[in-house]
């Protein structure tokens, strides 16, 4: 079930009048409801897949109930171990065996030796990247004394399950989410209207510019070899925004719609094309994953302490192991060693923590310096983007050297042109509408507050006829295969 | 709670008017069929309707669009070619307009790639592009019991004339169960054949159907495909040397799997018409 489905329409206006309503506001109630509606939701995808969340559930929070009960440090290390290893080897069966199976055999072909290998034809459980983390920070939090163990099974299911972050996220931490479930929750208006905005806001993400892109994205991408250089920048670009506004329109939706709830999820994404280095880029980009990255592999890997040698490696450890969370291809691998090769001047130069506030905070336009750090960032978030969207690296190749050709001066044309051209416009008018909501949580969290309610309302219904005018077939979120 | 469900009852309520008043006006002047995906179906179903004089007429797919567009036209041929999307149904539905308006033709050329008449109601672009344009009162007589049988699989299939729906470019998400055991033509596909076969019987033009330029990489692909599908069906005369007169060029000359490069087209039309066509 897409949260730009007709059938998510109708899913969540039923569970919110239930959760509200027919639940008699009973904390106890209201998380079983959560907990059945989260599995509906999931079983729409694969109901056989459903065995394999509550397999992952339970594997991380029975040995987390043995590890609390352990009465030795070494028995709680084995119960710890025990979880990461059994978490970890299911997202490795289902999301990488292939991969190195596949590596292996092209590797040891190359010396002339052929074996026979035995592929699994699985399919990949959506969202299993996701809630596998869910599991594994609440494991390791109760390990390091974070959290107090969790008693109730239902509450737990709840923590990895909830159905907003389900799929795509936020990764949430146990220490923030889990203390929400098991607090009794009240209606808010004025939280509930502004998540409501938020859901608005990411449908327009989605529908409107990501879907769009992501046609002519496709066309230019699939059919590379057959552009000029010109056009390969403008697919580049159009997948540039194209991932932006899929991932964070999701995050957008999965925030406004747990706030329905009265359930406040981490923040995702914090504008990343505004950055004006690398390393800012990555503190605004994915939040919750490099966060997560950060304090259960960077810290406990050394992090920035230490000597260069140390610090270089765990950059370099920390960009790939993201890049091969997304998926199990060489592109997302290779994507990461480029950011990490983006990172480490900035890291070796103490200077990957100049840019922390919001760029030109309270005034309307950046100065020139920052405005070209911004350019350069893009620029180079961009040509990174070419290896995570490229089928192979042999493709990412080509389309850069494509670029890199004398057709890059001329006009370019690609099949589609004439409908890309609203499209073009619109994201930019979305870029700018981005720019002026930069400071808030999202880009129209304070647009029209306060104007007259029926032109705030006519604000609202400009969007929702932007939605209908330009949706095209339903589409699945990009971060779902991951 | 009590101000929050009623404000969002209001604001629902105001909300189905004026979220349709653009669609409406849209409607009303007709011009989302300029700016909807696939606006090349609704100017053929336009020109279809035409009283010409021209005796020769193409029908076909996106590449028979690129060889012969649909919004040229002179005395000599007429183009009605839009898209594989709307099947052969909309195909036939183009060319029973054409003679409806009172036109009369000799020849019939219906160009298409191997891979079109796979097409049989049943993919993704069916809502967007068959039902959108065709599933209106006028056009439901000339459809088959299979036809129907296909729409009634796609969902929300109803509602594909709401004015958010028609003049966006929507459709579900929708995959086919259907099993498949042709490989070349669709039971749609040779449903309207022959009913374009039996057009020209009583109307007396000739039905040539020809190839487009091929990827030489779907060679095998195409040799895969079984002939025993057009003799079964008796469409022998309409598909003489379709197969033999397929000209494979080197990948580097499409844009896509199907679609050639801008460059080549103009040589390629010159091609078909003084040596196919004639």
């Amino acid at each position: 079930m897409l949260f730009n489905s007709l059938n998510f329409a109708i899913f969540l206006p039923v569970v919110f009048i239930l959760y509200w309503f027919a639940t008699k506001k009973n904390l106890k109630i209201q998380n079983i409801l959560l907990l059945l509606s989260s599995c509906f939701f999931y079983a729409c995808w694969d109901w056989r897949f459903l065995f394999l969340l509550m397999i992952s559930i339970a594997l991380v929070y029975y040995p987390g109930k043995l590890m609390s009960a352990a009465k030795n440090v070494r028995n709680r290390k084995i119960w710890l171990w025990f979880s990461i290893i059994t978490s970890l080897g299911f997202l490795g069966i289902f999301k990488y065996y292939n991969f190195f199976v596949v590596s292996l055999s092209d590797m040891l072909s190359n010396f002339g030796l052929h074996v026979n290998t035995m592929t699994l034809h699985v399919i990949l459980p959506v969202g299993i990247s996701f809630y596998t983390f869910h599991g594994l920070s609440y494991i390791i939090d109760l390990y390091k004394g974070r959290i107090e163990e969790e008693k109730d099974f239902v509450n737990y299911a709840v923590f990895v399950s909830f159905f907003p972050l389900l799929i795509a996220g936020p990764i949430e931490r146990a220490t923030h989410l889990l203390p929400q479930i098991k607090t009794p929750r009240t209606f808010d208006y004025n939280r509930a209207v502004d998540g409501l905005r938020q859901i608005l806001w990411g449908l327009f993400k989605k529908i409107v510019i990501a879907d769009n892109c992501a046609e002519f994205a496709n066309t230019i991408f699939n059919n590379s070899s057959g552009y000029s250089g010109s056009t390969l920048v403008i697919g580049a670009l159009f997948f540039t925004f194209q991932i932006y506004c899929d991932f964070s329109g999701y995050s957008d939706i999965a925030l406004g719609v747990a706030r329905l709830f009265g359930i406040e999820l981490l923040r995702n994404f914090a504008f990343p094309y505004f950055s004006r280095d690398i390393a800012e880029f990555w503190r605004r980009w994915h939040i919750s994953l490099t966060t997560w990255f950060r304090d259960y592999l960077y810290i406990p890997l050394g992090g920035s302490r230490g000597g260069t040698w140390m610090k270089v490696r765990n950059t370099f450890i920390i960009f790939l192991v993201s890049g091969f969370w997304h998926g199990a291809n060489w592109t997302f691998i290779a994507w990461g060693a480029l950011n990490a090769i983006y990172f480490l001047p900035l890291m070796l130069t103490h200077n990957n923590r100049r840019n922390i506030e919001m760029v030109a905070q309270g005034r309307l336009f950046p100065s020139v310096r920052e405005f070209f750090s911004m350019l350069v960032t893009f620029g180079m978030t961009v040509f990174a983007w070419i290896f995570f969207r490229a089928n192979s690296i042999s493709h990412a190749f080509s389309y850069i050297k494509g670029i890199f050709s004398r057709s890059l001066f001329t006009i370019p044309h690609f099949a589609g042109m004439d409908r890309a051209i609203p499209i073009m416009l619109l994201t930019g008018i979305f870029f700018i509408v981005e720019w002026i909501g930069r400071e808030e949580q999202y880009a129209i969290a304070r647009i029209g507050i306060k104007w007259y309610k029926p032109l705030r309302w006519a604000m609202y219904y400009v969007i929702i006829t932007f939605i209908f005018h330009f949706m095209g077939k339903e589409q699945q979120f990009i971060y779902f295969q991951f | 709670m009590k101000k929050f469900i009623l404000s969002s009852i209001l604001f629902l309520l105001i909300a189905c008017p004026a979220i349709t008043i653009i669609p409406t006006f849209l409607i009303l002047t007709d011009s989302y069929k300029h700016t909807v995906a696939g606006n090349e179906i609704y100017y053929s179903i336009f020109k279809s309707k035409q009283k010409k004089k021209t005796k020769k007429i193409i029908i076909g797919d996106s590449v028979g669009r690129q060889l012969f567009s649909n919004t040229t036209y002179n005395d000599s041929l007429n183009s009605l070619a839009c898209n594989r999307g709307i099947s052969m149904a909309g195909h036939f539905i183009l060319l029973n307009n054409y003679l409806n308006a009172g036109n009369k033709i000799d020849t019939v050329f219906l160009i298409f790639t191997p891979f079109s008449f796979q097409s049989n109601l049943n993919d993704v672009f069916t809502y967007h592009y068959f039902l959108k344009p065709f599933y209106i009162k006028e056009y439901k007589p000339l459809f088959t019991k299979l036809v129907t049988e296909q729409i009634d699989k796609i969902p929300y299939a109803g509602f594909c004339r709401f004015p958010n729906i028609l003049t966006s470019n929507w459709a579900p998400d929708f995959k086919s169960t259907d099993k498949t055991d042709y490989t070349f033509l669709s039971p749609i596909s040779v449903e309207y054949l022959i009913k374009i076969k039996e057009l020209s019987m009583k109307h007396h033009f000739k039905v040539i159907i020809l190839p487009t330029p091929t990827r030489i990489s779907r060679k095998a692909e195409v040799e895969r495909m079984m002939k025993n599908e057009i003799t079964k069906n008796n469409l022998e005369p309409e598909f003489k040397n379709y197969f033999e007169n397929i000209i494979y060029l080197n990948d580097n000359n499409f844009v896509d799997d199907v679609h050639l490069k801008r460059e080549i087209i103009a040589y390629y039309t010159s091609y078909y018409k003084e040596n196919l066509m004639k």
